[in-house]
């Protein structure tokens, strides 16, 4: 028999060969069948289980969809999003899945898509006894979703790049000529950035907002993959400072890199700082509605909110049974922005038509 | 049918009763038979229009919506002068990605397999045996090591830079083919044109490159189809392509039109460029098996440059290699992260490893019979071929969406959409194609004879797959499956967006955690990712030793 690559070939060796790779791919074909099944609880009962899409980050939210898990014994099968399509691409699927949802609780790492999902008619009320230690104002009146565990929208500066004298103290100095290419925002089209666009067409009009995207383009702002991209840019020193959000920052802080968290807008009679909350809601229709009420009924409990804020991601509590987090600050610390979610949830579309034509060429 | 039957096969004279006894038996025979027959054929038509299911649904969802016929999502991309530009946009970055990458993986490929297999080179059969492991290692994780080196931050909207990390995973497959193509040459033309007294460099231009040329069309085309339908690199490093629309786009719009319309004419240009070439790969005379035997090779003594080229061409298959692991291992913090990591992706990694084994397995199965149908069926070769052809020619991510769109909603008896039947499916379109290349010539070089004998001896079409066309083809049946093993491990493009809930494979996890950064959870994905795919292989290659490389 002819070598493939032109060495002698004794053709007697081939049938022992193929025995032994047979023998080399049942074994692990076989583990790999039996070890994946899903299995769990007894023969005869169908497992329980909730499906969550999650688009906080999967290292941040893993660990506590396993501890749910270990608890209770419900199987959590999350599907996680990436950076690049944070958010809106989860929310688009929860559409394209309507008429046959398969998704039970979607954890949304901010409010506009939720509200969005809401107005369509997409979620459905629930009302969980840990809801009633949260503040009005991040949940809903008619119960269709809750919101916790909040990150602030700040600027990550460089301080070897920007001297003190000179740092940013608004979102507007990111079209100051004095950094130009030296700023940076994340994708302005998914995730918290497209959220922060949308609130800023709310807040100020279309046309204010418009002519800022303009300026921020025109001054050539860096567009990072995602807001942690953003931080580790300005880590490293690519970029001066860009916006991003606060459980991307601190780690950068916290790491020792050269940098510093500036809370925008709280000068003068600046807006004050854009703060968004995780939204957690059950979706319409779910396969598993038993299973999903005690989900969102874990994920607001204090307990969640406490890891949260004490892990790596220094999520800002809700809860006002947890005090507030001593290394990042929350909205009763500092001047928040006050915006309607529900008109920036609104203007959501139109911000990202502008913006497309504007980043996306 | 009265087959022809060949000198050597015995006919039996019968009496009457047996005659009788015969014909009963031959009837009961052929209605189990055309039965069997029946159902492979209707197994293979199944698989093959399935795979095909999905790109069709996408390419008629571009003209249907809400119940009517609709030109809106062609003008919104070819009319209006946004689309249009944008278009421009995506088609100046595609081909500048193509392009560079191509020439680096070409130029990088074509010269280790001038050294390996054309010159007398020393470590040959380590350097092809590194290059055979190289070309299982899959890009996201050549473009996790790389990218840890440059920098991700550094590197965005770099199309050089994404062009380099293309480059570097193609260049073993790159070398692997064109060294094949080298290998063919016979050593007549070369001695000849020695004799004719034309120097070693000049018989290597003229001759055997010019003889090898096939091997270059083949390699091209490949990196050309892989780089630009793959967006695993140019979505991290934001490098604007017509695959990266597709998968920004469908995510944003939550719809199909505009992001499968975007990549339309680069489908039917591939189709168009497979069609063409098509006798060389898919209907035409094999190389192996059918062709004529080309005798002696020829390898060209390298004098002086003997040991320098030696180790230079065993470093550069060394590099490819060992150098994800070199470049990956310190970013891990130490073992006890590196096990925490990795326990925390076993159920990544099971997943990947078994609808891996059961896309392969697919495939080789009905892959054998497709091939044997373009063999020996020329009747249904055409069509066969045209199917191969739009399969091999349709971008994957748009082979997602419409996968998506076929399997989300309620008409199937089973769930596939909620289950990781979809990935399996995902990939058994994907490399059905593959897997059918692989086998055609292993089909062509069973000799029609033995089919013949076998229908003489009573055998229908099932029964002369089951005891002539499978046992002959095993071999190359095993190593198709391989292969489509290792490319369903690497695969990403699809499976980003067909995975379900709960079933995300090794390769998926690492995608996400590569948007965060190289960190340690992301090289531990990407040295998993790896070690299932190279670990195995390389067991097969230490087993099969003898057969690829001679004692």
């Amino acid at each position: 028999m002819a070598s493939r690559f032109g060495f002698r070939v004794p053709d007697s060796k081939v049938r022992c060969s193929l025995a032994r790779i047979c023998c080399l791919i049942l074994p692990p074909a076989l583990i790999g069948v039996v070890g994946c099944g899903r299995g769990g609880g007894p023969a005869n009962a169908p497992p329980r289980e909730v499906v969550v899409y999650t688009a906080l980050d999967s290292a941040f939210s893993k660990p506590i969809l396993e501890e749910f898990s270990r608890r209770t014994g419900i199987r959590v099968s999350p599907k996680f999003d990436v950076e690049s399509t944070k958010t809106v691409g989860l929310a688009n699927m929860i559409r394209a899945e309507k008429d046959r949802p398969r998704c039970d609780v979607f954890w949304n790492n901010e409010i506009l898509n939720t509200l969005m999902l809401k107005t369509e008619g997409l979620l459905e009320p629930c009302d969980p006894p840990e809801a009633a230690n949260y503040p009005e104002e991040w949940k809903d009146r008619e119960k269709y979703w809750y919101g916790f565990a909040a990150r602030a929208r700040v600027l990550i500066v460089n301080t070897e790049l920007v001297p003190a004298g000179v740092r940013p103290s608004s979102i507007r100095d990111l079209a100051d000529p004095a950094f130009r290419g030296r700023t940076g925002i994340a994708k302005p089209l998914f995730g918290t950035t497209a959220s922060h666009v949308a609130c800023l067409f709310a807040a100020w009009g279309p046309e204010k907002a418009t002519s800022y995207l303009d300026a921020l383009k025109a001054n050539d702002i860096q567009i990072h993959g995602g807001n942690k991209g953003c931080a580790e840019a300005v880590a490293n020193g690519t970029c001066a400072f860009a916006l991003t959000d606060t459980d991307d920052a601190i780690i950068e802080v916290e790491a020792g890199r050269p940098v510093r968290i500036v809370y925008p807008d709280q000068l003068g009679d600046g807006p004050g700082t854009l703060f968004l909350p995780n939204t957690v809601s059950v979706v319409k229709g779910a396969p598993h509605p038993r299973e999903a009420f005690e989900l969102v009924n874990y994920l607001l409990s204090a307990e969640v909110e406490k890891r949260l804020a004490q892990g790596p991601s220094a999520q800002i509590p809700l809860n006002r049974t947890v005090g507030p987090v001593a290394r990042v600050r929350g909205p009763s610390q500092i001047r928040a922005m006050r915006v309607d979610f529900q008109a920036a949830a609104a203007a959501f579309d139109a911000a990202r038509r502008v913006v497309e034509t504007r980043f996306l060429q | 049918m009265d087959a022809f039957v060949p000198p050597g096969i015995i006919i039996r004279v019968t009496t009457m009763g047996d005659r009788r006894r015969m014909r009963i038996v031959r009837a009961a025979r052929n209605g189990c038979e055309r039965a069997a027959h029946g159902l492979l054929f209707a197994l293979h038509a199944t698989v093959v229009l399935g795979a095909l299911a999905g790109p069709m649904l996408v390419l008629i969802g571009t003209v249907y919506r809400d119940g009517a016929w609709t030109v809106e999502p062609w003008r919104n991309i070819f009319a209006d002068a946004t689309g249009i530009a944008r278009w421009l946009v995506l088609l100046r970055h595609t081909a500048w990605l193509a392009l560079l990458a191509t020439a680096i993986s070409v130029t990088a490929g074509a010269a280790l397999a001038l050294v390996l297999f054309k010159s007398d080179a020393r470590l040959r059969v380590a350097s092809v045996a590194l290059l055979l492991l190289a070309a299982t290692v899959p890009l996201y994780v050549v473009a996790g090591s790389m990218l840890s080196i440059m920098g991700k931050e550094a590197s965005l909207g770099s199309i050089p830079r994404a062009a380099l990390i293309h480059a570097t995973a193609y260049v073993p497959i790159v070398a692997l083919v064109i060294g094949m193509a080298l290998r063919s040459v016979g050593a007549d033309y070369e001695e000849l044109a020695l004799v004719e007294g034309a120097g070693t460099l000049r018989v290597l231009m003229c001759v055997t490159l010019r003889m090898a040329r096939g091997g270059f069309v083949a390699a091209v085309v490949l990196v050309v189809l892989w780089t630009t339908t793959d967006y695993s690199v140019s979505d991290v490093l934001l490098v604007r392509t017509f695959a990266e629309e597709v998968y920004t786009q469908f995510p944003l719009r939550g719809r199909m039109q505009e992001p499968a319309l975007t990549c339309v004419p680069q489908a039917v240009l591939f189709a168009a460029l497979f069609w063409a070439l098509r006798r060389g790969f898919l209907t035409g005379e094999s190389v192996e098996g059918g062709a004529p035997d080309v005798g002696a090779r020829r390898r060209f003594a390298g004098g002086r440059w003997r040991w320098p080229l030696s180790i230079g061409a065993a470093a550069v298959a060394l590099f490819l290699v060992a150098g994800p692991v070199v470049s990956l291992v310190p970013l891990l913090h130490g073992s006890r992260q590196f096990l925490e990591n990795a326990r925390s992706a076993h159920h990544e990694i099971l997943t990947s490893i078994w609808t891996s084994l059961a896309a392969g397995v697919i495939t080789t199965a009905v892959g054998v019979g497709i091939a044997w149908y373009i063999v020996r069926r020329s009747r249904w070769r055409k069509l066969l071929a045209a199917c191969i052809v739009w399969m091999l020619a349709f971008p994957a991510p748009v082979l997602g969406i419409g996968l998506v769109v076929l399997f989300n909603r309620d008409v199937w008896p089973f769930d596939v959409y909620d289950s990781p039947a979809m990935l399996v499916c995902a990939y058994v379109a994907r490399f059905l194609p593959v897997g059918v290349i692989l086998l055609i010539p292993a089909v062509r070089a069973i000799p029609v004879e033995c089919e013949l004998a076998a229908r003489v001896d009573g055998c229908g079409t099932a029964a002369v797959w089951r005891r002539v066309v499978w046992p002959m083809c095993l071999p190359t049946a095993l190593v198709s499956m391989f292969a489509v093993v290792v490319l369903s491990l690497g695969e990403l493009p699809c499976s980003v967006i067909v995975t379900p809930p709960g079933w995300d494979t090794i390769g998926v996890r690492f995608f996400g955690a590569l948007h965060s950064g190289m960190y340690p959870d992301a090289a531990t994905f990407c040295l998993a990712a790896m070690a299932t795919v190279v670990v195995p292989w390389a067991g097969l290659l230490i087993l099969l030793r003898r057969r690829l490389f001679g004692e």
